[in-house]
Formats: C-alpha cells, sequence, structure tokens
C-alpha cells in the first residue's frame, strides 16, 4: 500500500512519527516524489491486516502527530525552561518580570 | 525605527499553551496528560479547540485545564514556578542517589525454581559464597551513597545458607552507618530459617521478603526442592518470622508462570488466607534460567494481562466486600497517577533505576547495574558489569562509561514512541529488559513488551478509575495504604 503525503502539511518529523507507530505491524518505506510530496510505502507483516483500515488509521494518526508537532512548536521552550529550573541550583526565571502581563513575553518564549 | 498602532502589540491569543501529551482514548475522549503527573479527558472537539486557542475562558473545562498546568493566561499566578516544583517533586527518585544495595551473598540453593534467574549452584558448592573481605569492601561503597536512607537487601541463591554474611553486613553496615538510616531486607525462601537467625532479624529490625507463588499445587509445582514441601517449609517459616518479629515484618512475592496463569483467584485466596493485606503480581521475566525455560513456563504477555485482569477484577471484589488487599503494581501505577509523588520503584523509572536507583553487588565482588545485569552476566554477557569491589574505586563504578550509557538511553522524553506517549509521567523504561528482548538497550516502543505490558495497566486503571465510582475509592485506599474508613478520605 502506498501513501502519498504533501509534505508542505505534514513535515517529514511528523511523517516519521506516524509511520514509526505502524512498524510492528508493518515494513516502512519512503520515497521522495518531489519537494513538495512523498510516497509512504505500507506493507502489512500479517495479511490478515486489511489495507483500507490501515490506510485510514494512518492518516489519523499522522493527524495526530501534526497535532502534536503544533502544540512541541509552542511548548517545547517552555518544557526546558521548566526542566531545567527544576535542576538547576541556580534560577533561571527573570524575577524582573515577576509582575508582567502575559502579552508581554519578554524573552518571546512563546513565540519561538 | 518603525512605529506601529498599539493593536500590533496586543496578543490576540486568550491564553497560552503549557507543555502536554494526548492520547486519542476512545470514540469519544482525548486523555491529555502533562510532565507534572496531572491529566483528564476532554472531547475530541475540546482538544482541538485547546490548541487552536478557543476554549472559552469560562468554561468549566477552561478552569480545569488551567488549575492544572495545561494552560495560563494573564491570571494564572505563578505556573512556571509550579511547574518547576512538582517537577522537582515527580524526579525526587534521583535525590540521593543509589538508595537500594543488593548484595548476593550465595548462589547456592536447594531449590530449583523454574523460573529461576540464578545461576543455581547445589548447597555444597562453598566457593560461590560471598567473602569476609568483599562483603566489607561493598559495604565501604553503599557507605558512600549520598542518600540520608538507604535500603539494603541481601538474597541469593539462598542467603541463608550464608548466614554469616547475613550477620556480618547487618552488623557492620549498623556499626557504620553514623547520620543514615539503614533499612535490611532479607529476601529467603525460609526453608533453612533457624531460631538463631530469627532471633537475630528481630534484633536488627530486618524485613524478610520470600516467596509464594500460590497454594500448595501451584507453589510446589514452580519451586521443587528435595521432598517437595516448599509450599509448608515456607508456610511454617512465615509462622516463625512473623510471631518473632510482627505480621508486618514479612512480604511475600509470587511469580506469574503457565500453571498460575488458570488460576488468579486460587492465588489471591492464599495470600488472602495467610493474612497478607498486598499482593504482586509479577511476570516471568526474560532472564536466566526463566529463558531456558520459556516453553515450559512461559507465556505472552497478553496472556499474562488477561491473567492480572482477571486477578485486579477479583481483588477489587475482596476489597468491595471490606477484605483489604492491595495490588502492589497498581499500587505503583496510582500513586503516579493520583498523586505528585514519586515511588521507590527502580524498574519503572525515567531515567531508569539501573545504578542510579539500585546496585547488586555479586558473590565474587562484581557490581552490576541491577540484577538482571547480573543474570545476564550469569549467561556469559557482562556488558552491564560496573566493575569489582576489589579493583575499582567508587567513582570507577558509579561514573563509569558503561553506567552513563545505560541512563543515557533510558529517558524517556529521547526514546522514539516514548517521547509523544500521554502516559510518559507514569511509566518508565528498562534497557537491560530492551536489550535482553530486542537487542538492543533503547527499545523499539511498538514491538516492546515492557510497552505493552505498561500501556495495557495505565489505560486501564485509567478506565476503571473514571467510571467506577468504588474502584475508584479503593484505589485511594491502595494509594493510601489504608483500609476505606480507616483514615479521612478526599477522593
Amino acid at each position: 500500500m502506498i501513501l502519498e503525503v504533501d509534505t508542505t502539511i505534514y513535515p517529514l518529523d511528523v511523517v516519521q512519527r506516524a509511520a514509526h507507530v505502524f512498524t510492528a505491524r508493518c515494513f516502512v518505506l519512503f520515497r521522495r516524489l518531489d519537494s513538495n510530496r512523498m510516497a509512504v510505502e505500507l506493507e502489512p507483516r500479517d495479511d490478515r491486516d486489511d489495507v483500507r483500515t490501515l490506510s485510514g488509521e494512518f492518516a489519523n494518526v499522522l493527524l495526530d502527530h501534526t497535532l502534536r508537532a503544533r502544540i512541541a512548536a509552542e511548548t517545547s521552550a517552555i518544557r526546558e525552561l521548566i526542566v531545567a529550573q527544576a535542576f538547576c541550583e541556580a534560577d533561571l526565571l527573570d524575577r524582573r518580570q515577576m509582575n508582567a502581563n502575559v502579552e508581554d513575553d519578554p524573552r518571546g518564549i512563546a513565540q519561538r | 525605527m518603525t512605529f506601529r498602532l498599539r493593536e500590533h502589540f496586543l496578543n490576540t491569543k486568550p491564553y497560552r499553551l503549557l507543555p502536554f501529551r494526548f492520547l486519542r482514548f476512545d470514540d469519544a475522549r482525548a486523555l491529555v496528560a502533562n510532565d507534572v503527573g496531572e491529566w483528564l479527558f476532554l472531547t475530541h472537539a475540546q482538544l482541538d479547540d485547546l490548541v487552536r486557542h478557543q476554549l472559552d475562558p469560562c468554561s468549566d473545562v477552561y478552569l480545569d485545564l488551567k488549575s492544572r498546568h495545561f494552560l495560563f493566561d494573564s491570571d494564572s499566578a505563578a505556573p512556571f514556578e509550579l511547574l518547576t516544583a512538582k517537577y522537582r517533586a515527580r524526579k525526587s527518585f534521583l535525590d540521593g542517589f543509589t538508595r537500594l544495595h543488593i548484595f548476593v551473598v550465595s548462589l547456592r540453593c536447594e531449590h530449583s525454581c523454574h523460573y529461576c534467574q540464578v545461576s543455581r549452584v547445589s548447597a555444597d558448592r562453598l566457593r560461590y559464597d560471598m567473602s569476609e573481605e568483599t562483603a566489607s569492601r561493598a559495604l565501604d561503597l553503599v557507605l558512600r551513597s549520598p542518600a540520608d536512607e538507604i535500603k539494603i537487601e541481601i538474597q541469593g541463591g539462598e542467603p541463608l545458607l550464608n548466614f554469616d554474611r547475613v550477620r556480618q553486613i547487618v552488623t557492620e553496615a549498623k556499626a557504620q552507618a553514623g547520620s543514615k538510616r539503614i533499612e535490611f531486607v532479607v529476601t529467603t525462601n525460609l526453608a533453612a530459617i533457624t531460631d538463631e537467625m530469627i532471633g537475630f532479624f528481630a534484633e536488627n529490625e530486618v524485613v524478610v521478603s520470600t516467596s509464594v507463588d500460590g497454594p500448595p499445587f501451584i507453589h510446589d509445582s514452580n519451586r521443587p526442592r528435595p521432598g517437595n514441601d516448599s509450599h509448608a517449609r515456607t508456610l511454617k517459616g512465615i509462622e516463625r518470622v512473623r510471631a518473632a518479629l510482627g505480621h508486618d515484618r514479612v512480604a511475600a512475592l509470587m511469580t506469574t508462570t503457565r500453571l498460575s496463569l488458570g488460576h488468579p483467584r486460587e492465588i489471591v485466596d492464599e495470600y488472602v488466607r495467610l493474612g497478607f493485606e498486598a499482593i504482586f503480581l509479577r511476570p516471568l521475566s526474560p532472564y536466566g534460567f526463566a529463558l531456558r525455560s520459556t516453553r515450559t513456563t512461559g507465556y505472552t504477555t497478553r496472556e499474562f494481562l488477561d491473567f492480572y485482569v482477571a486477578a485486579l477484577d477479583y481483588l477489587l471484589d475482596l476489597n468491595r466486600r471490606g477484605t483489604f488487599i492491595v495490588e502492589t503494581y497498581a499500587q505503583i501505577l496510582l500513586t503516579r497517577l493520583l498523586t505528585p509523588f514519586t515511588t521507590g520503584y527502580v524498574d519503572l523509572q525515567s531515567p531508569a533505576g539501573a545504578g542510579i536507583g539500585a546496585v547488586v553487588y555479586n558473590y565474587d565482588g562484581d557490581v552490576y547495574a541491577s540484577d538482571e545485569s547480573r543474570m545476564l552476566a550469569e549467561m556469559n554477557d557482562d556488558r552491564f558489569r560496573l566493575g569489582n569491589v576489589h579493583r575499582d574505586s567508587y567513582e570507577a563504578i558509579f561514573r563509569s562509561e558503561t553506567l552513563r550509557k545505560l541512563v543515557a538511553s533510558s529517558v524517556m522524553e529521547s526514546i522514539p514512541g516514548c517521547c509523544d506517549c500521554a502516559f510518559l509521567p507514569f511509566c518508565g523504561s528498562d534497557p537491560i529488559f530492551n536489550y535482553t528482548t530486542q537487542g538492543d538497550v533503547v527499545p523499539h516502543v511498538p514491538t516492546s513488551a515492557f510497552h505493552e505490558k505498561n500501556f495495557y495497566l495505565i489505560r486501564h486503571l485509567i478506565d476503571l478509575y473514571e467510571r467506577d465510582p468504588v474502584a475508584r475509592r479503593i484505589f485511594w485506599s491502595w494509594v493510601r495504604n489504608a483500609p476505606i474508613g480507616a483514615t479521612q478520605e478526599v477522593a
């Protein structure tokens, strides 16, 4: 089963993460078709696995990983800051901005 | 310089997202969970609205998400400080470094348990006993641990066959402990227990851990010994130790074999009959002799999970009817799901507890990152050996490249599959298990038995908690480790 994926909608990282989920049930191969499209070949390991169902599941997982990428884009820097602050002995938070409005965002964390 | 209208600088987003992961739980719901272990259910539409910044700030779901650190707005009070403090609390198992120190004082054992992970040596081969000097040198390393509270667990083979060493370790550790608080556990089949040993345990507040696989027909089949009377001997030993040390100073563990799978109720009933208030439904480990006897004792993860769910259902039913008994693994998972606190369970941590949570000192002085890596060495694969107490310093052992690589490979945020999983804050990693079953310390999550088991159990517990109010109360009683009504309920 070969699925054509528009990489302007689904970045490569997203496609890879989605495909990884299926590696228990499928053999997976990627091919670049052109600058905006790639082919994802999913060959079921079990012949009894319905190709149409697999295709639909893959599309949904692709959507979910796109959503995860969107969440990560907005929050990964915050996560890094929290983990770093939790383990460091210094204070990484900018205390001068303790009373700042959330719209101020002096370090541009939410805009990365 | 370019001047812009004020509107250009106004934030069009009413709130900002904080880091979280999600899982499509079923057709109606998505589960969202963040790094500090907060979780709740949303509809799929609410999840989409959340990410698109379209949630109504006056809605209940918005307030729920805000109070649990999934989003923040201009009214949020110190969201980063709160998240940082909670994150640190969840990772507090790292504080103090290695807390569990396991001494393998002998490989000798008179049992021949089918699932034994040990290289069994018959009872007359003394050269497989830990020497006095080895024990002393190992203790020197133990007391270098920066933790204020440590646990020394003494096991084998059968440790009571080298009781002089048990006595030495406990006595010397107490003498040299200084300000450290040390808890002692001896893991024994109790077949060789004597009054002298019991007296020593009572005097030194040693906790005894033994194996009870279920009623005699299961226990004796799993754990053959000369005379085929393991169950009777174990029970007699439990009675004697309880009489001297107290009822709660004896704990029991069971190991699930193929024979066990068809008898979950009988196994639980045996624990209730023996007065235990906890049962740990443990699957077979893929190490040592357990691996070699897989054809006779082994089963699939799916088969184990079916057994586990049947036993859990029965345990919940018993609790409903007034018998307080906890399933230990569920208790560990529920503590992570329902509280901000860490657990001391080293086999389900991220980074993994190998070496940094627990360490093993073998009879010959070799030091291993875990009991499982010692098992591998017994099968001629010593890649996870950290050093030897006779040759290597504390720094050489605990800063070794072997340990660094193990730890680095076990951080779930860097493992494909784990990094996107909503259950990440409740789960952990076991690089030795991964290596043994899949050939790499980094797991292939979609085919990992470790993943299959834990994902299923966490999901099952969440599902039960959400739909069954009585199960919810029972789960809280397990988390508090007290029967319903014994303490003031908070949920």
